[in-house]
């Protein structure tokens, strides 16, 4: 029987994208097409794919012309800029660009969901109100969550499909090439400081490593995309989605040390972003030395981006009532996570073997 | 399944709770437990009990063979922690004697404990999240002696056992000390009826810190669902509302159904401050015609300070119960409104 589900996926080459992919690979009620600027690393047997510029109007009406099969829109791009105003707009013509290309020759839409993120609260400006709450007023604009939630809410009236947006905090996930993600960062990390002789000192603040903390596992996130797209109760709604309980980064780091077999060394504030710049090339050289998978020391990812989750002294806590209570069920524990995500790597020939340093 | 409930401690928060919620299940009959009587008849059958004593228990329970389950939320709080823990350690294991002996048919004892487990409310600090496998307090610790000698006890027999730890049991309740939600809303009518602002009387870093809390009708049903989950046999779990709050957020919803300003936060003692306010409290129940509670069936204004002063986060972990189907969840700032409506349609408070 074919799928009676079409999924376009845009963002598909980031952490959400590329898990949401995964997740629907292995469902028959669902065909799926990717978007994205540069073509997911081979192989990807998670669909059918099109690369595309989606600030660029004329080449999305022209790429994606031939899908009017597609019944749910993931909407995971985004496109990073200094200046707030100027991201918001981007970001906005981007998502308007796919979606006007899509929407009008699609009869049977049903959902366009956004993944957005916790910087709705102004979780990148500093501190802010937590327990965050879905309904919690928004802080001062600019931010291209609200450009791209209001223009889709205005898009969206008298259309007889239905929208939702997440909001994850802090995605994990293992995917290269990519800037935001820790598990990665950290993992080139402690394999560094581990071949350098060093304990594997938090590098953030302390502040941070004792305040409470939350994350987002990517393929808890696409479940709760799936769910979320496929829900009545979710229909234009938007929620926070975390792996249930907070954390402690205390309560982390000495089982992350333990599983490099180091020792957990005091907390040490280190800007990532300075002395991780001159790290290539002894990254190169233990990629050779213990035969891993070439990964560029650029694709790690941004390190200053690590820094920026690490160092703020405050809490993170997102209220996960409003997705319980539409039956969202999912949930991970975060240290399993850590050690699942750290294990996969390793399995991956992303770092080095269990064992000592050579 | 026909299933049978014995609720110890049947008029606590939690116990009555339990039996309003068993009364909405079919196929469940249940009996309560309590030293007290309740006021009036209350809707199932209640055994006036005291569970130091062996030959009463024993004599009660006779004709109730066909209990299934045993809810155990009976506690017997002691200044001493030795004599608090031996006293009850003794009550559960007379009530076990004497349910084991009169029924056969028992499938499962569940405990009702609380983050006191981790130290919370007994020590000044405790690590948080609280996960259900941390180590314990030094003892001693009552929870710590009751969940051992069931798991002795358990072994070899037909039934299983489950411990659930809740932390700040709310409900609509009066008369056991502990509504820290009672005594609010009476510190705010007081409050209101002398022209004061509604000031936070705790500590200005409790007011900032992460709280959190157990609405009595979610720990009703988890225990329930504790009781008749085989993946929760013999197993102990932590059971909150599923989110956190700080009372920095809550204080001004509460002022705004109280309909007062807020005030800035101002530590006071209250168990001092509310010591000579039971004439003031009279007044306002005959002004508004409520229903007369005496001041002194309010509650324990020494435990709102503690709690109140506490400075650190309360957070419990929920993954265990989560990851075993229980879902039941409350927004705590709702339940806390909720509960203050509940008092006002009662007639409790204006």
């Amino acid at each position: 029987m074919p799928a009676d589900k079409k999924a376009l996926i845009a963002g598909v080459t980031g952490i959400a994208g590329r898990h949401l992919a995964a997740l629907l690979a292995g469902s028959e009620d669902w065909e799926t097409v990717g978007v994205s600027r540069r073509p997911p690393p081979a192989p990807d047997a998670s669909g059918a794919h099109i690369a595309l510029d989606l600030t660029d109007a004329t080449a999305c009406q022209a790429a994606l012309a031939g899908q009017e099969d597609v019944t749910h829109i993931f909407y995971a791009a985004r496109l990073d800029r200094p200046d707030p105003a100027a991201e918001a707009a981007i970001n906005r013509t981007m998502l308007a660009n796919l979606v006007k290309a899509v929407a009008p020759r699609a009869p049977n839409l049903a959902h366009i969901q956004l993944v957005h993120g916790t910087k709705w609260y102004g979780n990148h400006l500093g501190r802010y109100k937590t327990p965050a709450k879905e309904s919690d007023p928004r802080h001062m604009p600019p931010n291209f969550y609200f450009a791209q939630h209001d223009w889709l809410g205005a898009y969206q009236s008298g259309k007889p499909w239905r929208r939702s947006s997440l909001r994850p905090h802090t995605i994990y996930g293992i995917v290269t090439g990519q800037d935001h993600n820790l598990i990665l960062l950290i993992a080139a990390y402690a394999t560094i400081c581990k071949h350098l002789g060093l304990p594997l000192r938090f590098p953030g603040s302390q502040g941070r490593y004792d305040t409470v903390a939350q994350a987002t596992d990517a393929g808890l996130l696409a479940k709760a995309m799936l769910w979320a797209a496929t829900t009545p109760a979710c229909a234009d709604r938007d929620f926070n989605i975390v792996n249930g309980d907070p954390f402690r980064w205390r309560q982390i780091w000495p089982r992350i040390a333990a599983f490099f077999d180091m020792e957990a060394g005091p907390v040490q504030p280190l800007d990532l972003a300075r002395f991780m710049a001159d790290k290539a090339a002894l990254w190169d050289e233990i990629v050779a030395l213990h035969g891993l998978r070439p990964t560029p020391f650029a694709d790690l990812g941004d390190w200053g981006w690590a820094n920026g989750i690490l160092s703020p002294a405050r809490d993170d806590v997102s209220s996960m009532i409003a997705a319980r209570r539409a039956g969202f069920h999912e949930v991970e524990d975060n240290a399993a996570m850590f050690l699942r995500l750290l294990s996969d790597l390793r399995a991956g020939g992303y770092i080095p073997a269990a064992g000592g340093r050579p | 399944m026909t299933a049978k409930a014995l609720v110890a401690g049947c008029l606590g928060m939690s116990g009555q709770a339990m039996m309003e919620h068993l009364a909405t299940l079919e196929d469940w009959s249940a009996v309560g437990i309590s030293r007290r009587r309740p006021e009036g008849d209350p809707p199932y059958t209640h055994l006036a009990l005291d569970l130091t004593d062996p030959a009463a228990c024993r004599a009660a329970l006779a004709g109730h063979g066909d209990i299934t389950h045993l809810f155990y939320a009976a506690r017997s709080p002691r200044p001493d922690p030795a004599e608090e823990d031996a006293v009850n350690a003794r009550m559960l294991e007379t009530l076990l004697d004497a349910v084991e002996a009169a029924a056969p048919g028992l499938r499962h004892v569940c405990l009702v404990h609380g983050t006191k487990w981790y130290g919370c409310q007994v020590t000044g600090f405790y690590e948080t999240p609280a996960r259900e496998d941390d180590p314990g307090h030094l003892p001693p610790n009552f929870y710590l002696t009751q969940q051992r000698a069931i798991a002795r006890r358990q072994t070899g027999k037909g039934w299983t056992w489950s411990a659930l730890r809740p932390h700040h049991i709310c409900g609509a309740s009066l008369g056991y000390g502990y509504n820290l939600l009672a005594m609010i809303a009476v510190y705010a009518v007081v409050s209101r009826e002398l022209g004061l602002p509604l000031r936070f009387p705790g500590t200005e870093a409790c007011y900032r810190s992460l709280s959190q809390a157990t609405d009595a009708r979610i720990l009703a049903k988890a225990m329930i669902w504790a009781a008749t989950t085989p993946a929760c046999a013999n197993e102990a779990f932590n059971i909150v509302n599923g989110d956190l709050y700080r009372y920095c957020h809550l204080w001004p919803k509460i002022a705004e159904f109280f309909d007062m300003e807020v005030g800035p936060v101002q530590p006071i003692r209250l168990a001092r401050v509310m010591a000579d306010k039971a004439p003031l409290w009279d007044e306002i129940v005959a002004k508004h015609g409520l229903r007369p509670t005496p001041f002194v069936d309010i509650g324990s204004w020494v435990s709102a300070d503690t709690r109140l002063a506490y400075d650190q986060d309360d957070i419990s972990a929920l993954h265990k119960c989560q990851s075993r189907g229980f879902f039941e969840v409350m927004d705590s700032e709702d339940m806390f409104l909720d509960i203050f409506a509940r008092l006002r349609a009662e007639r409790i408070i204006p």
